[in-house]
This record gives C-alpha cells, structure tokens and sequence, in this order.
C-alpha cells in the first residue's frame, strides 16, 4: 500500500528539550515495571544457582574489619545490614532476578578512600563489588553471596569541561542524564543515550560499555573516552585522565577498562569527548514486507542520509501488537499491520536541509516500493510518540508475566533468523500459543546499524522447559553465525558461561590471564564475566 | 626530535650506548634451512651485503639504518604463525615491517633482526555493503583500499600522506592518525576485529567480531598502536562508512589562535555533521610553503599570522554549499577572520589542500627539518610553538643565512588538538638541537600533552615516555610486554 507522507504543517518546530519529555515518560514507565514486579520476591542468587559455591578464600566480614572502615569513612558513608534495612535495593538487580545478600555497602566520597578500601580488602581478601547505578541487565553489578558493596553514587562532581573541544571529566558516579543537562546547556551532547539515563552512572556506562541508541551515529565508548581514572584492585589509583583526543604514546591500556565490568579495576572518573548539540530533530516510521527489504533501506539510509542518520531501528510485527496492548490510548501510526517496521531518527544543524533530505529519501524508497507505508513525524508531540513505539517493547514484553531477553549480534543478513528460528522451536515444543501455553512469542527488534538484535521471548510464567528449549539453543545459534552472544548487556553473572560462544579459547585464555595479573587475589567483582 | 639525513648512518653507530642483546641468537645457517623448508624462494631475501637490503633496513626519514641480512616475506598467516614459533623457540630477534613509512623508526631492524614483511598478504578478504565492514590482509596497501572501497561507494575511514606506499596493518600496529579523525573518530572505535600472530606462534583472531561484541576484555584495543612489539597483525576488520558526494573547502586567515578556537567552536556548531577537516597553518608555514610552491597563486590576497583549512563533505552538495556559504558569510560579516576564499570546484579544492599538504616537504626543503608531533589541549595548543620560536630567537639562531635555522612553524590538527611543529633548517647543528630537546618534551609535560600525538614512539622516542606516561601506566605497560613476549624477541629496543 502505497500512502502519501503526510503534507507537514508549517512553522513546527523541534527543540531538543522534547527528548526529555520523552525520556521522562519512558522513565515512568520504568517506575512502573519497578512497582509490579515488587509483588514477586526476588529469590537469592545462592538459592537458585546452588552449583555456584562461596569461594572459601574470601574473608566474612568481622568487627575489626567494619572498625577499619569506620576509622576512613564518615557515618553517611557506611550503610550496614539491620532488621530495618535489608539492603535490597543494593543487593537486588535492575530486573529482579539476582539478589545478593551483603551485609555492607560502602559509599565513599573520594578516589582516595576508594584506594584504601581496596588496599584494605585486598590485604584481608574481602569480596568487592563495585556499583553504579545498578542498571545492568545480566546481574554484573550486584553481589552473589555477600560481598561488600562499593557504591560510587557519592563520587558525582562534575570535574571539568572544556567548550572549545568539548571534551567533559567527571566523576565516575555522576548520573548520565545529569552529564547530558550539564553539557547540553553548553550546546553539547553526550554521545551516548541509554533508556536508563535517570539511574546509569556515567563511570557505570563505560565499565560495561553500554551501546544505546547513539551507538550508529557517534561511535562506540572505545572511541569516545579519552581517559579514566582507575583504582585496581590493589588500591593502586592509575590516573589517564587525559584531555587529549590524540595520544599514540605506548599501549592503550584504559581500552582495557571499558568493557570489564569492574573485574580488573574500579573506574573513578572519566574523560569523554562530548559532540555538539544538533539543532534539528526527525523520526519517521516505516513498514516494509521482509527483513531483506529492512536491510535495502538500511543502505539508501546510509547513502542518501548519510550524515544525518542518527538511529536506525528494525522491529517486528509481534512486537508491535504486544506493544499496542500498552500503548492503549495511543493511535497506531499506521493503518494496517505489516510484518516489519522501521524507525529511522535523523538529526543535524540545519532543519530546511533535513527535512528536504528525508522527504527525497522517503519519496525515493516508497516509488521504488521497498517501503509500503509510511509517517514523518510533524511536531514534537508526534516525534515522541513515534519513539514510544520502540521504546515500549521491553516493557510491553514483559507484562504477560515475564520475558527471557537476549542482547545479540549477528551479521545483518542472518541478523532476523534467529528469531524465526527460535519461534520455529518453540512451536515444534508446542509452548508457543494462547493461555494455557507459556510462551506469548519470540519477538525480535533492534539496532540495524549495530547488527545488534533483541529477542524477547515474551512468557506467562517462568519455567524450566522453556528454558531448556532455549539454551544453549539460542547461543549455539548465535556462535553458529559467528556472532556475539552479548552485543550490549555484558556477560555479568548470566552470561559468564556463555563467552565460549563467541570468543576462541586462546582469547578466554588472554582474558583469564589478565584477570589474574590485575585480580591475583580475585577479589573484584568474583564469580562473574570470565 | 627527527633530522632527516640524506643517507642514514647506521643506527648502530648513531647511537653506540644501545648494544645488541646477547640473549638473542645470531642467525645460522639451520636457521636459513629452516625457512626455505616452510617458505618459497621469492619468500626469502638473504644476502650478507646489508646494503642488498637497504630498503627494509632504513627508515622513510633515513634517520635509522639496521643491518638485516634476512627478509622473510611470508604470503599467509599461517606462515607467519610458524616463523614467529621458530624464532621464539630459538630467540632470533624479529622486526614486522609493513610499508616501513612510519617517522620514529619502529619499523626498522637495530642491529641484525629479522625483517617479517606482510607486504606479501595482501589480499582483499571481503567486505559487506551493507553494513560496510571491510575486512583485508595486513599488508594491504591503503591507496589500493581506498581505491577497492572508492568502487565500492565508501571510504576508509583513515587517510594519510603516505597512503601509496603504507599498509593496511601498519597503520592499525601504529595507530595513524591522519586527516579523517575529526570525522570518523579513532582506530580504536573503527577497527571492529584483528587477526593477530603472538610473539609465540599463536594465532588470535576476532576478525568476525561485529560492530557490537561486549564479551570479555576488549584485547584487540591493546594491538591497535603497539608497534608490532606484542603481536604481529596479519588481518583487518574494520568498518568503512559511506562515501561522501559532496566535497567542500574554505580557506581562511585570521589573526590570532583565540580566534581558530573561536571559529572552531562555530564550525562545530553550524557545519557540525558535515565537517571533515580543521586544520590550522601558521605564518612560517604558509612562507615556506609559498616559497615552495612558487607558481601556485597564494589563495588570499594578504599575509596572516594565522590561517584554516576547513573541509565538509556530505551527501548533498546543494545544503553542504549553502551551509559553508552561511559560515563564509557570517564569519566574514562579524569579522571573526580576515579574508576567506572558498572553493569554486574540485580544481579549486584540491589546490586549497595543496597549501596544507605541502607544508611538510616546504619545510624539509631548505636542507632539513626538526619534527614533533604532540597533543595538546587546544587553549595551549599553539604556545609550544610561540615559545619553541622564541627560544631559537633569543638564541640568535633564526634569520637569514648564514644562521642555520630558517623559521619554527606550527601546524596540525584543530579538532584532535593535534600540532606539528616544523623547525626548518639549512643545517642540523648540536646547539640547535639542545636548545629545542628535553625543552620540548619538558614544555608538553608541564601543560599535560602528549608527546607523540600521531607517530607512535618507535626507537626515537623510547625513554620519553615519562613526559606523557605516569610511572604506574608505564611499568603496567611493561608488564604487558612481558607477558605476551616473555623473550622480547619481537621488535626489540623499541617502544618501552
């Protein structure tokens, strides 16, 4: 079906302050997925992974040792376990299926009693976890048994920015939206955009190398970050704090840092280099008729909006109809159903010239009948509701009782195959269907240019077959493919079995490797990543 | 400090406090046996007259000059794999060579190593015009990439000088820089997967890796600027964007550096998403360069101390002209620069780049020339050469001839707070050369830069990693040295 783009309305115009408006509802969505799942108790990690024992090396916790931090912390910076507070939400994940049980959560307010802390846990072989905002999704920043928590949350200055470069130090603990207001009232942006913004901790964001949305325009964090401040698991503060864009001298070893989810250091603060702030803002949303064809727009996008290409999202049509079913009140942008849609966000400093390139590249792929049907967003309003189509998929997901979620990579041809390949197996396992059958469906979206997929296997109820049927299903698949069994997410505790999946052993090795030479007390962040 | 020598003295002699290793093997003749029974004859070069070989054993700036007496060509990974297994066994010391264009002597032989040279692997592997990643052997000549992906509509996301004779995998192993960065960013965020030969044989490869793979340490990132001293690449993915259809440049002089930063801020802001190149010249520069370019016509009418190169490219030449004429006109208006001349059509363009391009051979020409290449922040980013100048001066030694230094020039980089500082000289004398070293390192030290923004460290710049580098980041430096190549057979001397 071939229908015209909506004529636009004069004089509308896009500021980039509608994207908090977004933000801020997507960010009660949030909340409310927190309230629901408050009905069901979180079990212990130690419970339900009873293979996975405490190692006897590491220290309990003793007088002595709490007496120690008293004498180096004030009173606010030491939270300890009692009948009143049972610490969860330190010990708890962002989606409530780990939960640890610490005893102790420190929050110090500087690099150098970060260093003590380490020097001192390292000593006695005390287990530490570093935490952020506690955001991740594969449980690498909460405790598995009861290792002491390190919450960087105090550490949250803002150190320094330059505007000329636009390059921006701060501390590790400063929360991503508050990094974004601050460089935005200076006409940058943060090059990277995460639907957790409100809660992520910038230091947390670069620890696990998060991707979001920005990811196709501005690159990765192994490009981005000039510098860190580390402090290793000795205590020893390793300072790269460089304001340089440009530093060819030896190895560069905070590239290490990025990524390792706090298993070989602990991040402090952080140097970034900010981007300036686009002035103009489009979304447009598409239907096509098969992944092939998700793909050919994918490359008119990349050859006619080129630059300006900011996000490039696939979702299919299961996703969209469970979607419909939380955005009630919200029309469905387009007419019929359709088995892919697509959202494509451009942005840039000149809207006559934005506009007029999406209007020759939409006219373009719809002669040419690639797409069927189609809408540009004519004001802010429209702009934000377009974007909750995409980002309520997590949420929509999840509300028929619960998801199993996986965050992977896949070479882009191959990149929808293994949902259809997934559905294909649950079918033939006939769990996939109408109540009472426990599987809604395997839905799949994500970021074309990351070749990053999400597949979400929508469930009314967790249970042991299903999980049976999709693993190692699902990461066989995956590695079959050559691809990455955690393109976004990190390994964590969830996927630490899983990396053999996608790195040879003689990589594992050199990680392992690097782990003992950072780690030989294996003190940070234990039983996770490798 | 780099002097570029005619004839290069071997390095042996140049510089008799660094001595051979005893530790490492001399080569025998089983050794020799051994290579031809796994390579072929147009694999081996083997002669016992160095100057046979000259060309793998000198530098590009002919500066150093090892004495190799074998060159090992080999045309796979897998050979590769077991020459590096063989001489790690045996502790024959190697140095890997791609088009030996780098300008600290990291890839050139000491004393007698062995040369590896990946100039035979040279294949394109694949490349996806979907998602643009473009994976090839190491040795793959960057012009022939460039070209392979030009046909391809996109563009390798690095460009350099140099690009006919370097190689894909020594760019990678030195972490170039070049004239794309403020576009397309670092290697670092571009190479998506490295095929990697370890000092002991081993092969690692995640040349499949995608753009988006968080499993497990990053260590790929730790190959990308080692200077072939932890592992030899033999492959390359990385990801190339699409090709620009518009290209645009402006030439503009200005009086003073605040003003660049002032103009750098504004074409942040408005050209913003089509901005490609902010490369800043001062006075000296141009004056070399016009003297050198004698018959091409200077592009404004009249001299400035200062002077930038902008480039935009995009993929629609009507916007890209009328976003860079509202900037000409707006910065012309408010009197942010002086004079402004933009390009008419790619005649014009090209002779604009012309004028940046040939600063550095305009300044080699009057007999040699002192190099650096630092970082700096950008509000210091043109002191070191104000006072650099000012030292020379006080010195007595810039002027007319007889006096051996012809002019101090800086140039580089805006947006990757990039210079490159030119001394110009009829001559190289001692006293210049203690006049402008440790002040220079000392003076980059005190403002936090970098002294090898660009170039890499090489032979030259070993021992000066501590003006950059904290002791800690050094010794973790070393100890990963070590641990990849405990017998530190592979690309000796050098590095740290």
């Amino acid at each position: 079906m071939l229908r015209n783009i909506l004529v636009r309305s004069t004089g509308s115009n896009f500021k980039f302050a509608g994207r908090y408006m977004k933000s801020s509802a997507l960010l009660g969505y949030y909340r409310r997925v927190n309230y629901y799942s408050t009905k069901i108790q979180t079990r212990l990690t130690s419970e339900n992974y009873p293979d996975v024992h405490r190692d006897p090396r590491f220290k309990k916790l003793t007088s002595d040792d709490l007496n120690y931090f008293k004498s180096i912390l004030s009173e606010q910076e030491i939270l300890r376990a009692s009948e009143s507070e049972d610490l969860s939400f330190y010990n708890e994940d962002w989606m409530r299926k780990y939960k640890g049980q610490s005893k102790l959560v420190l929050r110090p307010k500087s690099v150098e009693k970060v260093s003590l802390i380490l020097n001192y846990c390292n000593d006695e072989k005390i287990a530490v976890v570093p935490q952020g905002g506690n955001t991740g999704l594969v449980g690498g920043s909460v405790p598995i048994f009861d290792e002491l928590i390190l919450s960087l949350a105090n550490l949250n200055k803002i150190r320094d920015f330059d505007p000329v470069s636009g390059i921006l130090k701060c501390d590790a603990g400063v929360i991503l939206e508050n990094a974004n207001n601050y460089v935005m009232e200076q006409n940058y942006m943060f090059p990277l955009d995460l639907g957790a913004k409100g809660s992520c901790h910038v230091g947390g964001v670069v620890a696990t190398n998060a991707g979001g949305l920005r990811l196709l325009r501005y690159g990765s964090l192994h490009g981005s970050v000039l510098g860190l401040e580390v402090v290793m698991p000795n205590g020893q503060i390793v300072n790269s704090m460089h304001s340089m864009r440009k530093d060819n001298t030896g190895y560069d070893l905070k590239q290490l840092f990025i990524g390792s989810e706090g298993t070989i250091g602990i991040i402090t603060g952080v140097s970034i280099l900010t981007v300036p702030k686009p002035k103009a803002f489009n979304v447009s949303y598409l239907s096509v008729e098969s992944f092939e064809d998700v793909q050919k727009v994918f490359v008119r996008a990349r050859q006619e909006l080129s630059e300006i290409l900011s996000a490039f999202e696939f979702m299919d049509a299961k996703s969209q109809v469970l979607a419909k079913s939380q955005l009630k009140d919200a029309a469905f942008p387009l007419e019929d159903e359709h088995p892919f849609y697509i959202l494509i966000e451009t942005s840039g400093s000149n809207k006559d010239h934005d506009d007029s390139k999406l209007e020759t590249f939409l006219e373009n792929v719809m002669e040419e009948g690639i797409v069927t049907d189609g809408v540009v967003a004519q004001d802010e309003t429209e702009l934000q509701n377009l974007w909750k189509w995409r980002e309520m998929i997590p949420e929509a997901s999840q509300a028929n009782g619960g998801v199993y979620k996986y965050d992977v990579s896949l070479p882009l041809k191959d990149l929808y195959s293994l949902v259809e390949a997934t559905n294909a197996r649950l079918s033939e396992a006939e769990l996939v269907g109408d109540s009472p059958k426990p599987v809604v469906g395997a839905i799949g979206y994500g970021h074309v240019g990351d070749g990053n997929l999400h597949l979400n296997v929508a469930v009314r109820e967790y249970n042991k077959n299903i999980e049976k049927t999709l693993e190692p299903f699902v990461y066989e698949f995956v590695s079959s493919k050559h691809g990455s069994v955690s393109a976004e997410h990190g390994l964590g505790f969830q996927k630490k079995n899983y990396i053999g999946y996608s790195k040879s052993p003689e990589e594992v090795k050199m990680m392992k490797d690097l782990k003992v030479h950072y780690d030989p007390n294996g003190i940070l962040n234990p039983y996770k990543y490798i | 400090m780099t002097a570029a020598h005619p004839v290069a003295q071997l390095t042996a002699e140049a510089y008799p406090k660094v001595k051979r290793n005893p530790n490492f093997k001399v080569l025998d003749s089983e050794d020799l046996a051994y290579f031809r029974s796994i390579l072929s004859n147009d694999e081996i070069l083997n002669s016992q007259a160095p100057e046979e070989l000259a060309s793998f054993n000198q530098d590009w700036m002919k500066k150093y000059r090892g004495q190799s007496n074998l060159i090992l060509l080999p045309n796979s990974t897998d050979k590769v794999s077991k020459i590096m297994k063989y001489c790690n066994d045996k502790k024959l010391a190697v140095v890997p060579q791609g088009g030996n264009t780098d300008l600290v002597g990291a890839s050139v032989p000491v004393f007698d190593e062995i040369v590896l040279s990946l100039r035979n692997m040279n294949k394109v592997r694949d490349f996806d015009p979907v998602s643009g990643t473009f994976k090839c052997d190491a040795g793959v000549v960057m012009r022939d990439a460039h070209q392979f992906l030009h046909d391809h509509d996109h563009i390798f996301p690095l460009d350099l000088p140099s690009r006919n004779n370097c190689q894909v995998g020594g760019v990678v192993s030195t972490n170039a820089g070049g004239l794309n960065f403020l576009r397309y960013g670092s290697l670092h965020g571009n190479v998506l997967g490295l095929e990697v030969v370890l000092p002991n044989g081993e092969i690692i490869s995640n040349i499949n890796a995608l753009r988006k793979d968080n499993t497990g340490y990053d260590l790929k990132q730790l190959f990308i600027g080692a200077e072939g001293t932890i592992g030899v690449v033999t492959g390359v993915s990385i990801v190339a964007a699409a090709k620009p259809k518009a290209l645009n440049a402006v030439f503009f002089g200005i009086e003073n550096f605040d003003t660049v930063q002032k103009l750098f801020v504004k074409a942040k802001s408005e050209l913003s998403e089509i901005l490609s190149a902010f490369e800043f010249m001062d006075r000296g520069s141009i004056e070399c360069t016009i003297e050198y370019l004698k018959d091409l016509p200077f592009p404004l009418e009249n001299q400035h101390n200062f002077y930038v190169l902008i480039e935009t490219s995009g993929s629609n030449k009507r916007h890209d002209d009328e976003k860079l004429t509202a900037f000409l006109k707006d910065t012309t208006d408010s009197k942010l620069i002086s004079e402004g001349m933009m390009a008419k059509d790619k005649a014009d363009f090209d002779r604009l780049w012309t004028w940046r391009k040939s600063v550095p051979t305009a300044c080699n020409s009057y007999g040699g020339m002192y190099k650096y290449d630092m970082s700096l922040q950008l509000k210091d980013l043109y002191s070191v050469s104000a006072a650099v100048t000012e030292r020379l001066n006080a010195a007595g030694l810039i002027g007319d001839a007889p006096k051996p230094v012809v002019k101090s020039c800086g140039y580089g980089h805006v947006g990757d707070g990039n210079i490159h500082l030119n001394i110009a000289v009829r001559e190289f004398t001692k006293q210049i050369e203690d006049l402008l070293e440790p002040f220079v390192y000392e003076y980059i030290a005190s403002k936090k830069g970098s002294i090898s923004a660009e170039h890499g460290i090489g032979f030259h710049k070993k021992g000066k990693l501590h003006y950059t580098r904290s002791d800690i980041e050094i010794r973790f430096m070393k100890d990963i040295k070590n641990h990849y190549d405990p017998n530190g057979i592979l690309n000796p001397y050098k590095y740290i």
